[in-house]
């Protein structure tokens, strides 16, 4: 009976530890994430830096556009261009892109959108669920990433999109 | 004030340039073409030979009909140039730039797109306005079968 009445209360202390960490506490500081899916995993940007999200129409490409593009798209009159963050992030591509989604993101002036396969959600996380990125972690993706957190029991890799438009630059210059 | 663009394309993609900036137009001939290092670089133009500038990466067969059409002579600089083409489409004016769009930012200052002047957006299409001082640094692999 003793022993019934401590593995009850492991559970129900378990019980509280989840619910615990699912509560966000007012004076906690939290970050705005848009989490999608690219190639079967979970990734996410930070939300102050998404400037829009539409869906996949059409997209132009023109000649001598580097690989690590997809093309050119109309935003508001504006013409912007859309990265292939697959193979950006060194990620199987495959060549059915419509009914994707197109994340804008924004860092200083510049505006790039991002091809996705789906757009989950949008959510405030507490700072301290974001851990900081796995060792094991692919170089490539390595040098994009600022951590990780779950989000329904699923893994999510958090990237920096000054880090992508830092390397888009870096490559662009060749 | 107004500004005027012959629209073209090569192979599936569309382009424009700028009308005042055409030199002449002519029927292309795979005969004027001079092979160099088995890449046709360069083309006969009566006494004279002129640089091409090939705006496809995709492999170019000659004896394909449905390839170059016609040849449109611009001068750079103080050299003639010439582009082939598939078609050309229309001459089109614009009376304000309601439907030409700037080059994104990310890409002013970097070689990638710098052979853009701007764009031309209508009906969902980009279509790029060509910098006719900076084309030849595309620079594109365009492969020939023979």
């Amino acid at each position: 009976m003793a022993k019934n009445q401590n593995l009850d209360d492991l559970i129900s202390r378990l019980e509280e530890k989840e619910k615990e960490a699912s509560i966000i506490y007012a004076d906690e500081e939290t970050e705005q994430v848009v989490i999608f899916e690219l190639g079967g995993s979970l990734f996410a940007f930070p939300g102050k830096q998404v400037f829009e999200i539409t869906t996949f129409e059409s997209i132009t490409t023109v000649p001598g556009l580097p690989s690590y593009f997809s093309g050119l798209i109309t935003l508001r009159g504006a013409v912007e261009a859309v990265v292939n963050l697959k193979y950006l992030l060194n990620l199987p591509s495959d060549s059915q892109i419509y009914g994707t989604r197109i994340i804008f993101l924004k860092s200083d002036d510049h505006v790039l959108g991002g091809l996705a396969d789906l757009v989950f959600d949008v959510i405030a996380i507490p700072r301290s669920n974001i851990h900081p990125p796995l060792q094991t972690l692919d170089e490539i993706k390595a040098e994009f990433v600022i951590g990780d957190f779950e989000y329904k029991e699923k893994q999510v890799v958090f990237l920096s999109i000054t880090k992508i438009f830092s390397k888009i630059a870096e490559l662009s210059k060749a | 004030m107004s500004y005027s663009f012959l629209i073209f394309s090569v192979f599936n993609s569309k382009f424009a340039i700028s009308s005042e900036q055409i030199y002449r137009i002519e029927r292309f001939d795979v005969e004027n073409v001079e092979y160099k290092d088995s890449h046709p670089s360069f083309y006969r133009v009566g006494d004279y030979v002129i640089s091409l500038d090939w705006l496809t990466d995709s492999e170019i067969n000659f004896d394909d009909p449905a390839n170059f059409s016609r040849l449109i002579l611009y001068r750079s600089s103080t050299k003639i140039r010439g582009i082939p083409v598939t078609d050309l489409h229309k001459v089109e004016s614009f009376y304000d730039v309601s439907k030409i769009s700037s080059v994104p930012k990310f890409f002013r200052g970097r070689p990638v797109l710098n052979w853009v002047h701007a764009f031309i957006t209508a009906n969902g299409q980009i279509i790029p306005i060509l910098n006719l001082e900076t084309l030849a640094s595309l620079n594109l692999s365009a492969q020939v079968s023979q």
